[in-house]
């Protein structure tokens, strides 16, 4: 139940919102059981419920109108990648003194197809081919998300890095 | 655009399928791949590495109000159809051990409406079976529903005595690490279970007092209760699931495992002989 919880907080950003989440998913688990394939996971089902439930409810609320406009993400890739990240040394020092905050922070701050691949991968660690059925799309699309928004926490992350005096190498 | 900027997610591809070594040779000499493979290594290290600090816990309240819900919905559907689906749930996980952990988080919580039903007082039937493998589906989910956390026989004592238990619990030599116990209400009567470790695997034990089974409180398959009587025990098993009862004075003991028969019975037998 944790995952689910801990996804759905970081769907909706409210606690509230995500206990009402997670609870219409298990609702909607019993109600429906009969409609759950033998042999099929059972994680990737009830993470495709709260999916859609949020996507049905809570996105449609005025609380979180949050979806993907690509143009202003590929324009913003494209900044980051010339300029931000130019992290010629040592990211690996950088980005592991991040705090626990920050990155946590990072992640609540893409866009939410963005947030939910980092989150299923990295954080609960699902398979692309089980992200790809959480999320109903093909797999070079979950491949696609998951790269673009690491290069976005690393834009994040090295500006938080930057802001605490670390140096990751960018031209002055 | 699209293209050069989608050129490198064969690299998150790769080390998310732990291909390290074939980042490393296929980058190499090109600085802009060097560069991008760093980036995404040393990202993709900073969310995972944090992957307990960044997960949220339920808050506790949470299962019990969706166990509410899920009781609320339940009452809809007669008690007989109730427990249908609650059977079919166990049984179609039992089959698929690989998704058991998932679905058992899932079924924990199902199950459990069966307790809060009974609380209330519904006429749903709370078969002695039934109430130990939802209390091993419970302790044994996701979440790790353990009430008490301790394998001190005066701490578990005390707990289960300051949460209604009112029959002194019985503690079986177990060949097996004692980690804690639980408080599961049948029709409105409370009920230790212990649960205990053996191999990184979880037992758990549901004591039921007789009075309760005499009074009608608790149901006892009749199949049970003969074996028991006639034989000292009574096991089944399905798949993945092993049910071991036998009776201690006035105590009937309900063990619910995956380990095997023969390892739970291997456990047990000092008790039952």
């Amino acid at each position: 139940m944790s995952a689910l919880y801990s996804f759905a907080v970081r769907l909706t950003r409210d606690p509230d919102d995500a206990a009402d989440l997670v609870q219409e998913t298990f609702l909607k688990a019993f109600r429906f059981f009969d409609k759950f394939e033998r042999g099929t996971n059972c994680k990737a089902w009830l993470f495709r419920i709260l999916k859609n439930s949020y996507i049905n409810t809570f996105r449609r609320s005025s609380k979180a109108p949050d979806t993907v406009e690509y143009d202003v993400i590929e324009e913003f890739y494209e900044t980051i990648r010339d300029s931000s990240v130019e992290t010629s040394v040592l990211e690996e020092q950088v980005f592991t003194n991040a705090l626990d905050d920050e990155v946590a922070e990072a992640i609540a701050s893409l866009p939410e197809e963005f947030r939910t691949v980092v989150i299923l991968c990295d954080i609960e660690g699902f398979t692309y081919e089980e992200i790809a059925e959480f999320i109903d799309c093909p797999i070079g699309t979950v491949r696609s998300r998951l790269h673009r928004a690491r290069k976005l926490l690393a834009a994040k992350l090295a500006d938080y890095a930057r802001a605490r005096g670390f140096s990751t190498g960018e031209p002055e | 655009m699209k293209d050069s900027l989608d050129s490198f997610e064969w690299i998150s591809e790769m080390l998310d399928n732990n291909q390290e070594h074939l980042v490393a040779d296929k980058v190499r000499g090109d600085a802009r791949a060097e560069r991008e493979s760093r980036i995404i290594a040393a990202t993709r290290a900073a969310v995972r590495s944090r992957r307990t600090a960044l997960r949220m816990q339920a808050p506790v309240s949470l299962e019990r109000t969706i166990r509410m819900a899920i009781a609320a919905e339940a009452r809809t559907q007669s008690g007989r159809s109730f427990t249908g689906k609650l059977r079919g749930m166990l049984s179609s996980f039992a089959t698929q051990p690989r998704y058991a952990a998932a679905a058992l988080a899932f079924i924990a919580v199902a199950a459990s409406t069966l307790f809060v039903l009974s609380q209330r007082g519904d006429t749903l039937p709370s078969n002695m079976t039934e109430a130990a493998l939802a209390a091993y589906a419970n302790v044994s989910s996701d979440a790790g529903n353990i009430d008490l956390h301790s394998s001190d026989k005066n701490d578990l004592r005390a707990f289960f005595a300051n949460h209604g238990v009112d029959f002194e619990v019985f503690f079986p030599t177990v060949a097996a690490e004692l980690v804690g116990g639980s408080v599961r209400s049948i029709n409105g009567r409370d009920f230790p279970v212990l649960v205990y470790r053996t191999a990184g695997r979880l037992i758990s034990l549901l004591e039921v007092e007789q009075g309760a089974i005499d009074a009608k409180t608790v149901e006892l398959d009749r199949a049970t209760a003969e074996d028991v009587s006639n034989s000292k025990w009574h096991w089944a098993s399905s798949q993945d699931r092993t049910l071991f009862v036998w009776k201690s004075n006035s105590i009937m003991c309900s063990v619910v495992s995956d380990l095997a028969v023969n390892e739970v019975s291997a456990l047990f037998s000092l008790e039952v002989l």
